[in-house]
């Protein structure tokens, strides 16, 4: 995504990091403001919070392997990371689609 | 004898990477065929050098030193700490020869791993992005990943420190192959579906390869590779003798036979004719789920791997285009990833193992199933996510309609008897 468009022609001596900051500031901040406004709210949450639940399974794993000492506990545990994890996927997948919806 | 046949397998490690460039190229359109070869070309030049600079420092070897932290009352191995570059290895000390082999095969493997995502970015993913997406790859993602399972990391642990058995990636499914596979899932998130894809209602259009002969040569060319990539990994990371390098040969050629197989068989019980590109696809993905085991299965296992594997694959990429509308023009996501994991969870269910329990091996490889999805995939996605709000990964429209070829590299692969009447004319 580019920027607010704007031409800036930066001279050295006096002033010139200040037009320099302006011009960044700019930049930056017709970015985040078009990002804002141009997002596709349910794609970008489904994506986040798919993202969130594959980590989050991951940690259940790591969680069965350190809390559980017997075997079937930490299959139940891991397998329930799994599940989590395969959650994440599908809500991404679905994030994309609806991201793709919107651009078709 | 056994490092000289070690040596000689890494030699043939290159051709895994040739055969999957044939495929990717000749599953595209004719007019990116020479910007796919060239990106392939790119890629693993990248991934080379930057896993020589510095991945090799973080994937280091069992036994090297180690960034750790300590979390439940035990120490999580995560990131070798070597000298950079290239670990501080010298070649002319003789006793670094082990690490030295250890070196030249994941060098090789990072080339590999960094190739695959080019089957789902066909026809629309920019050289310039390729080149820095292998770079992320070849520099940290694979690496991480190599450490953990090859360089005595976390998931190498799991017997120690857990009382399970250590993760078996005896010929990297999980390291190359899933990773890769995770990448080009992630590559075509980000870069959506080429123009003409899908209709405004989501119903994908077939955009058959260009070159089929090409694909099944890739296929042969691929095995060569593998057998390789098989032999050398388990001399080095499992300390495999002359016999188990043999079982490697029998079941990689065994897998693979079973993946294409099936998936021959499938696809002309589903579609009245056998399908050539869906079956190379099976014949690599029984490459890519055996390529877990190595010869820590019977024959019979490897058959069972490979048919499984290629039935699987048949689905998936029906799955992955009709239902998500993931557009992966090569399969990579399926073949790679989807295959990987199954052949990950097959060590579990069928390997032979002098120590530990089945249960325990089965959890260990789902715990490694676990860390790609939970902690490689969304590094790759984020970090590639990242890289294109910097170096835009896409291709502008006019490059999708015009094709890679003229768009990148201002000539065709075939000027003198592709014609595009449509194509080629200024709109």
């Amino acid at each position: 995504m580019s920027g607010p468009g704007k031409a800036h022609v930066f001279c050295a001596g006096r002033g010139g990091s200040l037009r320099l900051a302006r011009a960044i500031a700019l930049y930056w901040g017709g970015n985040i403001f078009q990002s804002i406004f141009q997002m596709n709210l349910i794609g970008d949450a489904l994506r986040l919070i798919g993202c969130v639940l594959l980590v989050s399974g991951f940690f259940v794993v790591a969680a069965a392997l350190v809390l559980m000492p017997a075997l079937a506990a930490r299959f139940g545990f891991v397998a329930a990371g799994l599940g989590v994890e395969i959650l994440g996927l599908g809500l991404l997948m679905n994030g994309h689609k609806a991201l793709e919806k919107e651009r078709r | 004898m056994i490092t000289v046949l070690a040596l000689f397998s890494i030699m043939l490690t290159p051709f895994a990477a040739a055969g999957l460039a044939l495929i990717h190229q000749g599953l595209g359109r004719s007019r990116s065929a020479a910007h796919a070869m060239l990106g392939s070309l790119c890629a693993a030049a990248v991934a080379a050098i930057v896993f020589v600079i510095f991945g090799f420092s973080w994937a280091g070897f069992p036994g090297a030193t180690a960034h750790s932290f300590a979390a439940g009352g035990v120490r999580w191995d995560w990131l070798a700490a070597l000298p950079f570059p290239a670990g501080g290895i010298s070649f002319q000390d003789p006793s670094a020869l082990n690490k030295t082999l250890v070196l030249a095969l994941e060098m090789f493997a990072a080339g590999i791993a960094a190739i695959i995502p080019l089957s789902a970015g066909a026809d629309r993913w920019r050289l310039a992005s390729i080149c820095a997406g292998s770079a992320l790859l070849g520099m940290l993602l694979f690496p991480m990943f190599a450490h953990w399972a090859w360089g005595g990391g976390w998931l190498a642990q799991l017997d120690t420190n857990f009382g399970l058995a250590g993760f078996v990636d005896a010929g990297g499914a999980g390291s190359i192959q899933v990773l890769g596979g995770l990448m080009a899932l992630a590559i075509a998130w980000i870069l959506g579906p080429r123009r003409g894809k899908f209709s405004p209602d989501g119903m994908p259009a077939a955009i058959p390869g260009h070159n089929i002969v090409l694909v099944l040569l890739g296929c042969v060319v691929a095995l060569v590779g593998w057998i390789g990539l098989e032999s050398a990994a388990s001399i080095v990371f499992f300390n495999a003798g002359v016999q188990q390098v043999a079982g490697v040969v029998v079941n990689a050629m065994l897998s693979g036979s079973g993946g294409c197989l099936a998936a021959l068989a499938i696809t002309r019980a589903r579609y009245k004719k056998p399908d050539a590109s869906l079956s190379a696809n099976g014949w690599i993905a029984g490459l890519v789920a055996g390529s877990a085991a190595g010869a820590l299965v019977t024959p019979v296992a490897a058959i069972d791997t490979g048919l499984i594997a290629g039935a699987l694959v048949t689905y998936m990429i029906e799955l992955f285009e009709l239902r998500l509308q993931v557009d992966d023009p090569g399969g990579a996501v399926s073949v790679h990833a989807g295959a990987g994991i199954w052949g990950l969870i097959a060590v579990g269910l069928f390997g032979h193992f002098s120590e530990g329990t089945r249960g325990g091996h089965l959890l260990a490889q789902l715990v490694g199933v676990a860390a790609l999805l939970g902690v490689m995939l969304p590094l790759l996605y984020g970090g590639n996510l990242l890289i294109d709000r910097f170096l835009p990964y896409r291709v502008d429209n006019d490059g999708d309609w015009q094709g890679m070829d003229i768009r990148e590299l201002g000539a065709g692969a075939y000027p003198e008897f592709v014609v595009h009447a449509d194509e080629f004319v200024p709109r």
